[in-house]
């Protein structure tokens, strides 16, 4: 009870400081009153005495009287610090912090010294507590963490995991400690020494660059599972100690979020591609009649030859130089014919939807080509102006066509009404900045109402025409829009209707 | 086949065009290409013998068009449409302006053949048809006032007598009339007579 009582009274007394002055040999000169307080003593009773072998506990006495010695012989010393405990009167010990400096005569001699001491309460143990209390409070920090958090040796060995370690591996914390990181951890694509070595870089001190990146990786759950894992490596070292601290996020939630936004973005992808096929075979069967009748003629052209050929065979008329000329011209027919399928596969097949470096003058002139397979286009007078200093530009080809054809039509159909010699269809390509390639159809046709809000335009299912089914310019405006570029109408052109669209020169690959 | 004619080719297609022409020219028929409507217009049309092919749809003037261009100027020179994509109206419409046939591509080559052939024993027909009238009015116009008055009388049934009474002339003044008129007409009997007269007024 008496000693509790005495441990409350030590905390709840001020500190207040104690002088005390000796002679060179370490006799008392003088004690100041919160001394003799301390001690027990009165003051002419210890007057005198050697402060040391009268007021020091047996065990601290060798050693402070050697520094007081040194303190009082040395002309260089310098004031020092010291902690020694005082030994009061009732046989109670106090420590105490020292504050110890030479005393010299007006003469400059050393007559002794004056130390103040001020009492340490049980400092070394608070500090003890402190450090246990952080401690305690870092590892409910660490497992409460959401990451697991492991710490290595730099042999890889485990030496402290966190509680959610245990709930994330699926392992307690036992069988984990001492084993290598490369349990938790294996590498499923690469060799075990390949992957020991790519820890060993995270781990080396010069790739101090890797630590700290966020790296994924296929962890082990102990059921067996392939677990994600996103591992920050931090490294600390501690007296020349390395070790490292990984922190693993378990990442498959968000792999699985991310798996079912890739799927969902695919699947607008096919969507997009099969409504763009859609549009495609619409604007086939469009031109079927014209395509039909593009066949028929290197057919027809084939047959009357061969049949010519015959007759000059028959009536003896023939001779090889005129039959080898006339089967020439069988030849070029049956090309033709191959060359009008070969268009038309490429209009209505599923199209590669990759992107391929594409020269787009080559394309708009294919294009024109492909749209004079209708005989209504081949009245129309294509007037181009291609920039020949374009760069190669990586695009779908296949759908970049169909944009192309998709305004030539538009335009095509705008001019329905006109004299041959008036419809004129523009296409004009050209760089308009570092950045950017522009192509431009221009018609001679009606022209665009002026009241309409574009974004009508390219809204689906909208047509001022009579036939089609309004969902030319809104594919096209996606087509477009997916590789990064822009398709609009121009309504300050008033001579018909102006329609351009951007391609970027670098490709912006993936998905808007 | 009458030798003189010959068939005109109009297709906007060069490649059908050669092979048309060749085809016809290996049977032994004389043919002339035109890339154009325009092109085949240049020809004097009136004086053409022989069978227009055309292409229905050309740029700029349909087949249909000329068609009728040509109907108007040459009633006898027959034509054939060939298409690669003739739709049931545009092939009645041809019809009814007189075409004689409506040829779907590809077709047979004896079917073409075979029609080029029929147009242009068409095209005979009413050339003799023509020649025929032609001569009629020939012998017609070589007749005097007096022998054509006593002809019209003779078509409409008037016996001799009544001729001469309506005329105020003697009957053997007729019957030299009649005579010189059927000499002059190249006919043996006052039925061929007849005959003759009503075909010119046929026309």
């Amino acid at each position: 009870m008496q000693k509790t009582k005495d441990i409350i009274m030590d905390y709840l007394e001020l500190p207040r400081p104690i002088a005390l002055v000796l002679d060179a040999a370490g006799n008392i000169e003088h004690l100041s009153i919160e001394a003799c307080q301390l001690l027990g003593y009165e003051l002419s009773e210890i007057l005198g005495a050697n402060w040391v072998s009268m007021c020091l506990p047996q065990r601290w006495q060798l050693k402070t009287k050697r520094m007081y010695d040194a303190v009082s012989a040395d002309y260089n010393e310098e004031p020092q610090c010291h902690t020694y405990p005082v030994l009061a009167k009732n046989g109670r010990q106090h420590p105490l912090a020292w504050h110890i400096e030479q005393r010299h005569s007006p003469s400059g001699a050393i007559v002794g010294s004056i130390s103040t001491g001020i009492k340490v309460r049980d400092n070394a143990l608070q500090e003890k507590n402190a450090l246990l209390q952080s401690a305690a409070r870092n590892q409910a920090v660490l497992d409460n963490a959401i990451e697991a958090i492991i710490s290595i040796n730099a042999q890889g060995t485990i030496t402290h995991v966190n509680k959610t370690t245990e709930k994330i591996f699926g392992y307690p914390e036992e069988e984990l400690l001492g084993q290598n990181i490369t349990f938790l951890i294996p590498d499923t694509e690469k060799p075990l020494e390949h992957y020991r070595a790519t820890l060993w870089n995270y781990m080396m001190p010069d790739s101090n660059k890797l630590i700290g990146i966020n790296r994924e990786l296929g962890a082990k759950h102990k059921d067996g599972h392939q677990l994600p894992i996103e591992l920050t490596v931090a490294e600390i070292s501690i007296a020349g100690i390395r070790s490292f601290t990984g922190i693993m996020r378990d990442i498959s939630e968000r792999k699985l979020s991310e798996a079912r936004l890739k799927q969902s973005k695919e699947e607008v992808q096919q969507a997009r591609d099969r409504l763009a096929h859609m549009d495609r075979l619409h604007i086939a069967s469009e031109m079927s009649t014209g395509i039909a009748h593009e066949l028929n003629q290197p057919l027809t052209a084939i047959s009357m030859y061969a049949q010519a050929c015959r007759n000059l065979v028959d009536n003896g008329k023939s001779d090889i130089k005129s039959l080898l000329s006339t089967l020439l011209r069988i030849d070029k027919q049956a090309q033709r014919a191959g060359d009008i399928i070969r268009n038309i596969r490429a209009l209505v097949g599923k199209q590669d939807p990759h992107h391929q470096l594409t020269n787009i003058n080559d394309l708009i002139h294919s294009t024109i080509e492909l749209a004079q397979v209708d005989i209504e286009c081949r009245t129309i007078t294509f007037k181009c102006q291609c920039s020949e200093t374009l760069p190669m530009i990586e695009i779908v080809s296949g759908q970049i066509q169909q944009v192309i054809l998709n305004l030539i039509r538009n335009a095509g159909d705008a001019m329905v009404d006109l004299k041959p010699q008036e419809k004129i269809i523009s296409i004009i390509s050209e760089q308009t900045c570092q950045d950017f390639i522009s192509i431009i159809v221009r018609d001679t046709g009606v022209g665009l109402d002026i009241d309409q809000p574009n974004e009508q335009l390219f809204q689906p299912f909208y047509s001022t025409k009579t036939h089609g089914m309004g969902m030319g310019l809104a594919i096209s405006h996606s087509i477009v829009h997916n590789h990064g570029g822009k398709l609009c109408a121009n309504k300050n052109y008033s001579d018909g209707a102006e329609f351009s669209f951007t391609l970027p020169v670098m490709p912006i690959l993936g998905d808007h | 086949m009458n030798n003189n004619q010959t068939i005109y080719i109009v297709d906007d297609d060069p490649d059908v065009l050669d092979a048309m022409s060749m085809l016809l020219q290996s049977t032994g028929l004389t043919t002339k290409t035109h890339h154009s409507g325009q092109d085949f217009l240049d020809n004097n049309i009136p004086l053409l013998i022989g069978c227009v092919i055309l292409d229905v749809r050309m740029p700029n003037m349909s087949g249909l068009q000329l068609q009728l261009d040509i109907k108007r100027k040459n009633p006898t020179l027959p034509v054939v449409f060939v298409t690669g994509h003739g739709d049931v109206p545009m092939a009645v419409q041809a019809m009814k302006n007189g075409a004689i046939e409506f040829l779907q591509k590809p077709f047979r080559d004896q079917e073409f053949i075979d029609c080029v052939h029929r147009a242009l024993y068409i095209n005979n027909l009413a050339t003799n048809e023509r020649e025929h009238l032609r001569s009629i009015q020939d012998r017609i116009d070589s007749l005097t006032k007096r022998e054509h008055q006593i002809m019209r009388h003779i078509a409409d049934g008037d016996m001799t007598k009544i001729i001469a009474n309506k005329l105020n002339i003697s009957p053997r003044t007729v019957e030299i009339h009649r005579a010189r008129a059927m000499e002059k007409m190249r006919v043996k009997t006052v039925a061929q007579l007849v005959h003759i007269v009503m075909e010119s007024e046929a026309q």
